[in-house]
């Protein structure tokens, strides 16, 4: 699904991810951890394609390197970030955009437009399924959402656009545990045969909720550790420092 | 004969203060190069369309009223003839305050819509007299089209009595080589409200003023739109008296500019002394979509009372790049996202058109805005 193979990635001109690899099979749920500022969050901005990135080396999605592609063709291909604190765009409401962006997708992949009453339907079931109240629908996108509306948002898009490829930056941060719930309950509808996650996030409760195949440790630009998702407790139970240094 | 055109403005009521040499250079250099080139052999022809008027419509050419279908509350009537320009047209509008050849006056409810049509190549006058009787609710949606390679000035004298309420839109599809100056003068008695929206997209030059006067409890609500591109230059003025205690005025403009285009927005609220809890903003927002594109923003207060609200603001900005990766990171293309982000910033002020039919009538003309 994704072959990442010595990416180099930096941001405003400062090296930020030096010869980084990662393999993540169809399927598979990876969880990517580190200290503050090691680069989590660039690597998943450099796999879809941020403007903010300026990236060398191999991205390998579905055996075609993309990484000359633009983030909308990507976002076409089937790869879908959720933001850490996704942007507010005050005057396109959340239904129009949510429609122009299934819309636009389809149209990059050549297919017809989503008709408006399956649109709708399967709307009104995405989000009955994420508890979520519909008046967001008529408000501009992101403006004035709470944290949880906004990261319930960001998982209401991902179910509405079906991605292969999803890319979760810190998705748990400043969630209660009933919102953490209902987003986890959205993260594991899309799990499946499939779909592939790469997950960034500081904590262990996340893992309480989602299964996760593999955690990476993120250290200076490279994945310094990988193990099973016991390597996560660990971190939360020694800190990174004595982790990295028996490793 | 001709004067300087600051010297003209130096006795006109529309500015309080006149332009320097430098600005007045600077706004009309364009515009003096255009008419040069295009003018110098101009030679007059009227041609009246044939037209069939709808129901509560007038169609009016070079300023004469050619066909109209009115109910009976409105009571038209025609003074004189259309004036010719036939001198320098800058002097000729900065001091002309009459004749009004056509003048509407509505004594019962009533939504009128007023289509402005002009010849080509020639130096045009057209003028409008609207009275709102007491307590009437009206609205008027007024469209002014064609006029290729024309100088045209417009004006409309607008006076609305104790307790009316009128929505005024107008909107301009004049062929790109028109050069158009429209001038509103409006005077609101007391307890009247008006709500004003103005388009200025379409033409070489456009210059609309809004010059108006509140009295007791009146509300003035004006809105612009500006959307320029090429190398057009849009300006929109307005210079607000509130006279009376407890008057409102809000101008809000906005403005979206492409290419070598420049706008400028100029605003001058006066609350006079004696005037007591007045409200006055005025806020004026532009997007540049091109590096080459200028605009020039001046908000003006003028308080001589001490017991009012007032503010005052501009602000000058691009598309907000995160906000753009953001969709694309949906699959929403580059220039599809740039369009989506600036039709909501126009959005903004379209919603602050209160007649349902008269926003209608604004979006049709937004084409590839998409709002």
């Amino acid at each position: 699904m994704l072959s990442i193979q010595n990416l180099d990635v930096s941001i405003a001109g400062k090296e930020v991810l030096k010869g980084l690899d990662l393999e993540l099979k169809a399927g598979e749920v990876h969880i990517i951890m580190g200290l503050n500022g090691t680069g989590k969050s660039t690597l998943l901005k450099a796999i879809a394609g941020s403007y903010e990135t300026s990236a060398q080396g191999e991205i390998n999605f579905n055996d075609e390197n993309i990484i000359e592609l633009t983030a909308d063709q990507r976002a076409s291909r089937g790869i879908f970030m959720s933001f850490q604190n996704p942007i507010e765009i005050p005057g396109v409401n959340t239904i129009y955009f949510l429609k122009t962006a299934i819309n636009e997708q389809r149209k990059a992949r050549g297919e017809e437009e989503v008709a408006s009453p399956l649109f709708m339907k399967t709307l009104k079931e995405k989000m009955e399924f994420l508890q979520m109240d519909k008046s967001i629908l008529q408000r501009s996108v992101n403006v004035g959402f709470s944290g949880g509306e906004k990261k319930k948002s960001e998982i209401l898009q991902m179910m509405m656009l079906s991605p292969k490829l999803i890319l979760l930056d810190e998705i748990d941060s400043g969630l209660d545990i009933d919102a953490l719930k209902s987003v986890a309950k959205g993260i594991n509808a899309l799990v499946s045969k499939d779909t592939s996650i790469l997950i960034v996030t500081h904590y262990n409760r996340l893992l309480e909720y989602v299964k996760a195949d593999r955690v990476h440790i993120l250290h200076e630009g490279k994945i310094v550790k990988s193990a099973d998702a016991s390597l996560a407790m660990e971190l939360e139970q020694k800190g990174y420092e004595d982790v990295l240094a028996s490793s | 004969m001709y004067l300087p055109l600051h010297k003209h403005l130096e006795r006109s009521s529309h500015f309080t203060k006149v332009p320097s040499k430098k600005e007045e250079q600077w706004r009309f250099s364009k515009l003096a190069n255009y008419l040069e080139t295009h003018y110098h052999t101009l030679e007059a022809h009227k041609k009246k369309p044939k037209l069939h008027a709808q129901e509560n419509t007038l169609y009016i050419h070079d300023g004469e009223l050619i066909a109209h279908q009115l109910p009976s509350c409105v009571h038209l009537k025609t003074h004189r003839p259309t004036c010719q320009i036939e001198y320098n047209p800058f002097a000729h509008l900065a001091t002309q305050t009459s004749p009004y050849p056509l003048e509407l006056n509505i004594f019962e409810e009533a939504h009128l819509d007023i289509y402005l049509s002009y010849s080509k190549e020639h130096f045009l006058c057209s003028n409008l007299n609207i009275i709102l009787q007491e307590g009437i609710k009206a609205s008027v949606y007024m469209h002014f089209k064609k006029g290729e390679k024309s100088f045209i000035s417009h004006a409309n004298h607008i006076k609305l009595e104790a307790n009316a309420k009128l929505i005024l839109t107008q909107t301009k599809t004049l062929a790109k080589s028109a050069v158009f100056i429209s001038q509103d003068c409006l005077h609101l008695h007391e307890k009247s409200t008006l709500q004003n929206f103005n388009l200025l997209h379409q033409g070489a030059y456009l210059h609309h003023f809004s010059q108006a006067s509140l009295h007791y409890k009146s509300e003035l609500k004006l809105q612009a739109l500006l959307l320029s591109e090429d190398e057009q230059n849009l300006i929109f003025s307005a210079s607000v008296e509130q006279l009376g205690d407890d008057s409102k005025s809000e101008i809000l403009s906005k403005q979206v500019l492409k290419d070598k285009s420049s706008c400028t927005f100029e605003a001058l609220t006066k609350i006079e002394k004696g005037s007591k809890r007045s409200q006055a903003r005025q806020a004026s927002h532009a997007l540049l979509l091109s590096e080459h594109a200028q605009i020039h923003a001046k908000p003006h207060l003028e308080i001589y009372s001490d017991d009012l609200s007032a503010s005052h603001g501009s602000t000058v900005g691009e598309l907000d790049e995160m906000a753009i990766d953001y969709l694309r990171s949906r699959g929403i293309a580059y220039e599809k996202a740039k369009a989506m982000l600036t039709s909501a910033f126009i959005k903004e002020v379209i919603e602050c058109i209160e007649a349902p039919t008269h926003k209608e009538k604004v979006l049709a003309h937004l084409g590839e805005y998409d709002v």
